[in-house]
């Protein structure tokens, strides 16, 4: 291990919110920045508005939660492309002060402050000027607005300048809920005493740690990272090995590599020229397909991720687009065409595009570590199988669109057509790696959860359900409609089930289970549920009905 | 150069002398026996494909067949089918079969997580101009699962050619198709008929439906005689168990004790 070294200084730009600021600017007439918002990704909130926060909304809760908190809540659709594209207006503006800019998400940008803070004249000067340059790069989107109310809307714009990525992140997240922009003095025991009292939580989202390391520790009671700071690092190494030094470093600020990544070869860049200059979107992704996925076949054949890369690219008249990507969890190939895609939809379609046709797409790896995620498993973990069950899927939701495949989530319930929801793979996630590891996540044991709905059928469960009803007769020996009285008395036995238009014999039967659900609201449900095993020329069927408001519907077959 | 072997004659020669004999009629080749292409099937219904049931991973389907589900039990015995394959890591797509009870689906041990639904590709009732490529669908999901399970409305509104193409992407790429319903005039390598002996656990207005009892009916090509086999699909646990003779004697009178009463809620 070499010397701690001082890590270099740099500036974020942080807003916690930038899908809600891209949604109200994209779409001015639909959401305007007085209403709560939230955004839902995956089915949970991945961010929302002050106001939204105000009425008890929470990052990470479901849709239901969120809405009863909030019943008036305006959920935004999750849009990462629209985010992305808006955000390259902003790039462009801080752009025209530094060169530089290593964009992380749309919404966060870092740059090194070393050359910007001596021009502007100190890293406070640097900090207000980089929130003016923001705000003109927002207010370039949509002239009419109210661009304070926007940027509020989306928890405004925060800019942290500390030594090194991590606090420098850390410092923009606070600086945005403050309202103020907060530069950490330079010098490792300034940065220390800043990081101390955040939890060890935060290194999964800003350095990269795995989070059973960061589990581990909260459960030894290290549980900020002061605590760990404050641990001498041979203590450290001798319980966790060298990544015990890592994280004291992380911790007390004096170094900033997130751990395990290794520097690439020299000479790793994957470039095409085109011949023929081109202009078209779809035509330059189709190009930049296969250099990703180039990128990914060398980087998987080395059990190794790229974490941050350099995408560029090179117009006819000698325009130029040149993006950093950063994504703490690694990209793979689909991950590295989205960024292609963001940067070059942003430029294309964008404010300033480029005069001429594109005549060279280069994608430059800076930072690569070693890959844990999908490794080969030989025991569990992900399969052959898995890779290439993933790829068919993504193949059909191409023929059949994102709602033609499905896969089943428990979900509860007395009747068996709730009792699992089936859920679009694209819901799963909003990129085909995320979906892949949700897909793999083991199921839940749903058994405990039987006991949680009274009223159930106990099993066997039907093996064909019908999600429209049949509608069909059940007629008593004389040949009356049989019902079922308030009380839940049936007027006479059943004899016969009437099928499409066929008399059944009913010869075997049992019921009335009745359930009334939800009669607080207008999706109230009063139903008798009956089983009949009616007798066929081939034997025996079995068959579960319901009575609802006097008239019969078939609802699933044990078939 | 991959030369598959149908079948070996049992007891004329052992599968290792065969392959041997055969390496040295083909210089060359790499030779795979059918017997090696085989994904597992159920404990229950190893007696009926001919495999030992001891084993714990029983391998008795082979690759690349045609399977169909008929008769009033075929959902719950075409689902029986997907078990053993995808508890043992091996991808399963349902296609066009928007009424499968999955819960019953999970009762049995499929894997719910290696199981995509695929709506139907046909469509319903959509213009036929925006109707989907179902051969690239199709052949995608071959491509990609190891069991795909079919509606017969799905197959028997396709071009037979159609059927016939996927069919040998199965056989190349080493996959089963299961079919739920009879798909004549397509041509099967299996059929698992599963009829319905009698319902057990319901009377006339108590009770509740416990076990069904289904004699299950192996007859397919290259197979001298119909194997026949009863079976519980379900069972009280809503698994598939074999019938075991000894508890014949009072099969109902054994289960009324474990009547789960049902409350009125709401």
């Amino acid at each position: 291990m070499s010397s701690p070294q001082q890590p270099p200084r740099c500036a974020v730009l942080h807003s916690p919110a930038w899908p809600l600021i891209a949604a109200i600017v994209h779409n001015p007439q639909t959401y305007t920045p007085s209403q709560p918002l939230a955004v839902f990704d995956a089915q949970r909130v991945s961010c929302c508005s002050p106001a939204a926060w105000g009425e008890g909304v929470r990052l990470g809760q479901r849709r239901r939660q969120a809405q009863g908190a909030c019943p008036h809540v305006v959920i935004v659709p999750h849009d990462p492309e629209r985010d992305a594209r808006l955000f390259e207006p902003v790039v462009r503006s801080v752009g025209t002060l530094v060169p530089l800019i290593d964009v992380a998400t749309p919404g966060s940008l870092l740059l090194a402050t070393r050359g910007p803070s001596r021009y502007v004249g100190g890293d406070d000067a640097l900090a207000i000027r980089l929130i003016a340059l923001a705000t003109a790069g927002v207010k370039a989107l949509g002239e009419s607005l109210d661009i304070e109310a926007v940027l509020s809307a989306g928890g405004g714009m925060g800019v942290g300048i500390a030594d090194g990525r991590i606090a420098a992140t850390l410092a923009a997240r606070s600086a945005a809920h403050r309202g103020t922009p907060i530069v950490i003095p330079t010098g490792s025991s300034a940065t220390a005493e800043f990081l101390a009292p955040y939890a060890v939580k935060v290194l999964v989202s800003v350095a990269g740690c795995p989070p059973q390391l960061i589990d581990l520790l909260e459960r030894l009671g290290l549980r900020q990272l002061g605590d760990i700071a404050a641990l001498s690092p041979t203590h450290l190494v001798d319980r966790f090995g060298s990544i015990g030094l890592v994280l004291h470093r992380l911790a007390s600020g004096t170094d900033d590599t997130p751990p395990a990544t290794v520097p690439p070869p020299a000479d790793l860049s994957i470039t095409r020229v085109f011949d023929d200059p081109i202009l078209q979107l779809d035509m330059l992704l189709f190009a930049a397909k296969s250099l990703t996925d180039e990128l990914g076949i060398y980087f998987h054949e080395r059990g190794q991720i790229c974490t941050r890369m350099r995408i560029e690219a090179d117009s006819e008249h000698g325009e130029t687009s040149h993006r950093v990507w950063y994504r703490s969890r690694g990209m793979h190939s689909s991950a590295m065409l989205d960024r292609v895609r963001w940067q070059l939809d942003g430029w294309i379609n964008g404010a300033d595009p480029p005069s001429a046709g594109i005549t060279m797409l280069r994608i430059t790896p800076t930072e690569i570590r070693s890959d844990a995620g999908t490794q080969e498993g030989f025991w569990g973990g992900r399969s052959q199988a898995d890779e290439t069950a993933a790829r068919a899927i993504t193949r059909v939701i191409g023929f059949l669109g994102p709602r033609g495949v499905t896969v089943a989530s428990w979900n509860g319930g007395r009747d068996p057509r709730q009792v699992y929801d089936m859920i679009s793979v694209a819901d799963l996630g909003s990129t085909v790696t995320e979906s892949e590891q949700l897909l793999l996540r083991p199921r839940d044991d749903s058994s405990a959860d039987l006991n949680l709905w009274p009223g159930s059928l106990p099993a066997p469960a039907p093996a064909v359900v019908f999600h429209e009803a049949l509608s069909v007769a059940v007629m008593d020996q004389r040949g009356h409609s049989v019902s079922v009285s308030g009380r839940g008395l049936v007027s006479a036995p059943p004899a016969t089930l009437t099928l499409k238009g066929t008399n059944h014999e009913v010869v075997a039967w049992a019921g009335p289970w009745p359930v009334e659900e939800r009669w607080w609201d207008e999706r109230s449900r009063r139903v008798a549920r009956f089983q009949l095993v009616v007798q066929v020329p081939d034997g025996q069927r079995a068959y579960l009905v319901e009575v609802f408001a006097g008239n019969w519907w078939l609802t699933a077959e044990y078939a | 150069m991959t030369v598959s072997v149908a079948s070996s004659k049992p007891g004329s020669l052992s599968p290792q002398a065969l392959s041997a004999l055969l390496a040295s009629q083909i210089p060359g080749a790499h030779l795979v026996m059918a017997h090696e292409r085989l994904l597992p099937v159920h404990r229950v219904l190893a007696p009926l494909f001919g495999v030992s049931s001891d084993d714990p991973l029983p391998l008795g389907l082979v690759r690349g067949h045609t399977l169909a589900c008929t008769g009033s039990a075929a959902m719950s015995s075409a689902l029986a089918v997907l078990v053993a394959p995808t508890q043992s890591g091996s991808w399963a797509g349902v296609v066009g079969l928007p009424s499968v009870g999955v819960l019953a689906a999970a009762d049995l041990g499929v894997a719910l997580e290696r199981t995509i639904f695929v709506s139907d590709p046909m469509g319903t009732g959509n213009h036929r101009e925006q109707r989907p490529d179902v051969a690239g669908v199709l052949s995608a999901l071959v491509d990609g699962v190891d069991v795909l399970l079919l509606a017969q409305r799905l197959v028997t509104s396709l071009p037979l050619s159609l059927m016939r193409r996927v069919q040998t992407r199965v056989q190349t790429r080493g996959g089963i198709l299961v079919i739920v319903g009879d798909p004549a005039p397509l041509s099967v390598d299996i059929r698992l008929n599963a009829t319905t002996v009698e319902w057990q656990g319901v009377g006339t207005g108590h009770g509740h439906l416990q076990r069904r009892r289904v004699v299950l009916q192996l007859d397919g090509r290259r197979r001298a005689r119909a194997t026949e086999y009863d079976v519980w699909l379900p069972d009280a646990q809503g698994q598939l168990s074999a019938v075991v003779q000894q508890s014949e004697k009072s099969p109902v009178a054994e289960q009324a004790g474990v009547v789960v009463p049902l409350r009125r809620t709401g």
